[in-house]
C-alpha cells in the first residue's frame, strides 16, 4: 500500500505541475460569462439554464481532461523512460498501475470539486435555493470519470500513441450512452450474426446511463447502489486487465 | 562464489510488421558470472547488447531463452530488486519533481523505512556533492548533475550490488574522477559493481575483470591484473577485429 501511495502522490504532483487545472479557469470564465449573457432572463429560467449548462460543462471538461490524462498516463512514462527506475525497484507492476490510476482519479476529482464550487457560487449569486439533485448529478459525473479513465488506461496499453487510445475511448464513451438502443436494435434484427454482435457490444460496452443523474426524473427515485457497484466492478476489471497487459510489457 | 550468473541467455527482438515480423538477435547464448565484491566492466561497441543484458537482469526485458540469477535467485524477483542499485544509460527522471521529492519517491519504492528516508537522502546527497540543490527541480539540472542524482538514487537504499549502464558517458574530467571514486568506495565497503561502458581507459583503471561483448556474444573475459597496464584498449580492439574477421571468413 505504501508503494501505491508513493506512486499516487507523484502522479498528483505531476498533474498539478503540468497545469491541468488551467481548465478550471476556462470553466470559471465560461460559467460567469453565461451568467452575464443570460442575466436578462426571468429568475427561474436563468437558474435552470445556468444549472443545466454548468453541469454539462463540468461533465465535458472533466471527461476531456480524464480521457487525455489517462491515455498518456503510461505511454508518456514509457516514452520518457522514467518508468525504468521505478520498475527496476521492488515494485509490482500492478502496484504501479493502481498508483498511477489512483493519482490521476484524485486529481481529476479535485478539479471536478473546484469546478462545482465555482458553479454553485454562481448559482447562489442568482438566488438558487440549493438542491440534493445537484450532489447526485455531481456524483454521477464523478462515476463516469472513474469509469472512462479506466477504459482509457486499458486502451493506452494496447496502442503505441496517445491519440489512438483517446479515439478508442471516445468511441466507447459515445456507444456507452446508447446501451438501451443497442439492446432494442438486437431484439428487432433477425440476422443471427448481427444480432449476436449487437448483443456482444451491449454487454461489453460500459453503460454510462447508470450514472446519468442529471436527468431529474430519474434521479428522484435513483438508488446509488447499482451505479456505484457497476462503476467499481467495471473499473476494477479494466484496471486488472491493464495490469495483465502491463505485466507482459517490455521496456 | 558468483553474485550474478548468466546461463545461455538469448534475446531476440521481434518487430511486428503487417505480414510476419523482423527478428534481431541482440544476445546469443550468453554465459558468464560476476563474483562477489568485484568490479566487473562489461565492454563492447555500440549495439553489442550491453544494455539488453542489463535490462534482462533488472526484469525490464524477458529472455527468449536461458536464465539470469542474482544472489542465486532467478530474476525478475522483487526480493532481488531491493538489493540492487541501478543507474540507467541516460538519467531519466521526472523533471517536475525536486531532488528531495524524487529521492523520497525512490526511497519509498525501495522499501526503506519511513523514518530512515530523510537520513538516507541527506547521506547520498553528500556523497554525490548535491546537498545544495535538494529543493531544486530536476528539470533545471545539467547532464552531469543528473548523472550525480542518478548515483544518489542508486545508493539510496545501500544496495549490495550496483548495476550501472554507461556511468561515465557525458561526464567532465571532475565528474569522471568522482564517479571512479564512488565505484571504488563501493568495492572497499564490500559491494559488487557491474557496469557497462565503451570507455576502455576508465574500465582498466578500476575493474578487477572485464568482459568483451560483440554482436551479442561474449568474446573474452580479461583479468586486469594479468595484463600489462595500458594494453586493455589494444586487447579490446584486437578481440573485436578478430571476431569480425572470423565472422567474414566463416
Amino acid at each position: 500500500m505504501k508503494k501505491i501511495w508513493a506512486i499516487c502522490r507523484y502522479t498528483i504532483k505531476e498533474n498539478i505541475r503540468h497545469k491541468i487545472f488551467y481548465v478550471i479557469l476556462l470553466f470559471a470564465a465560461i460559467t460567469v460569462g453565461i451568467n452575464l449573457l443570460f442575466g436578462f432572463m426571468a429568475g427561474d429560467e436563468q437558474i435552470r439554464l445556468l444549472f443545466d449548462f454548468g453541469l454539462g460543462a463540468i461533465e465535458i471538461f472533466g471527461l476531456v481532461v480524464a480521457i487525455f490524462v489517462s491515455s498518456g498516463l503510461i505511454i508518456e512514462e514509457t516514452e520518457s523512460k522514467t518508468v525504468y527506475l521505478i520498475l527496476s525497484r521492488p515494485v509490482k507492476r500492478i502496484e504501479y498501475i493502481f498508483g498511477r490510476y489512483l493519482g490521476m482519479i484524485l486529481t481529476v476529482i479535485a478539479g471536478l470539486l473546484i469546478m462545482a464550487a465555482v458553479h454553485v457560487s454562481v448559482l447562489f449569486s442568482v438566488s438558487w435555493p440549493g438542491s440534493f439533485h445537484y450532489v447526485l448529478a455531481l456524483a454521477g459525473i464523478g462515476m463516469k470519470i472513474i469509469l472512462v479513465s479506466a477504459i482509457a488506461l486499458f486502451f493506452s496499453l494496447f496502442s503505441t500513441s496517445v491519440v489512438t487510445a483517446v479515439v478508442f475511448t471516445i468511441f466507447f464513451w459515445i456507444l456507452g450512452h446508447f446501451g438501451t438502443e443497442l439492446r432494442y436494435l438486437s431484439s428487432k434484427i433477425s440476422n443471427i450474426f448481427v444480432k449476436a454482435v449487437l448483443k456482444l457490444f451491449f454487454y461489453i460496452m460500459p453503460n454510462f446511463q447508470y450514472a446519468n443523474f442529471r436527468d431529474f426524473a430519474y434521479a428522484a427515485d435513483a438508488s446509488l447502489i447499482l451505479p456505484v457497484a457497476y462503476t467499481f466492478f467495471y473499473s476494477l476489471i479494466c484496471i486488472c486487465l491493464s495490469s495483465l497487459l502491463f505485466s507482459k510489457k517490455e521496456f | 562464489m558468483s553474485i550474478i550468473s548468466i546461463e545461455n541467455l538469448t534475446k531476440v527482438y521481434k518487430k511486428k510488421k503487417l505480414l510476419g515480423s523482423d527478428k534481431f538477435t541482440a544476445l546469443n547464448n550468453l554465459s558468464f558470472e560476476v563474483r562477489y565484491g568485484e568490479i566487473f566492466g562489461y565492454l563492447g561497441p555500440n549495439g553489442s547488447g550491453k544494455t539488453t543484458t542489463i535490462k534482462l537482469l533488472l526484469g525490464l526485458l524477458f529472455p527468449t531463452s536461458g536464465r539470469c540469477r542474482i544472489f542465486d535467485v532467478s530474476v525478475p524477483s522483487r526480493s532481488v530488486s531491493g538489493r540492487i542499485g541501478y543507474i540507467s544509460e541516460m538519467p531519466y527522471f521526472h523533471k517536475y519533481l525536486t531532488t528531495a521529492e524524487i529521492l523520497e519517491l525512490y526511497g519509498n519504492l525501495s522499501s526503506i523505512p519511513g523514518n530512515l528516508i530523510e537520513y538516507n537522502i541527506k547521506r547520498v546527497l553528500e556523497v554525490v556533492k548535491m546537498s545544495r540543490v535538494r529543493d531544486t527541480r530536476i528539470g533545471e539540472f545539467s547532464k552531469g548533475m543528473l548523472q550525480r542524482i542518478g548515483v544518489a538514487q542508486a545508493l539510496l537504499h545501500d544496495p549490495e550490488l550496483l548495476i550501472l549502464d554507461e556511468p561515465f558517458t557525458g561526464l567532465d574530467p571532475l565528474g569522471l574522477k568522482d564517479m571512479r571514486e564512488i565505484i571504488l568506495n563501493q568495492r572497499s565497503s564490500g559491494k559488487t559493481v557491474f557496469f557497462s561502458s565503451h570507455i576502455i581507459s576508465e574500465a582498466e583503471k578500476i575493474c578487477d575483470r572485464v568482459g568483451i561483448l560483440h554482436n551479442g556474444r561474449l568474446l573474452r573475459i580479461v583479468e586486469i591484473k594479468s595484463i600489462t597496464p595500458g594494453t586493455l584498449e589494444d586487447i579490446f580492439v584486437d578481440t573485436i577485429r578478430s571476431s569480425e574477421n572470423g565472422g567474414r571468413q566463416g
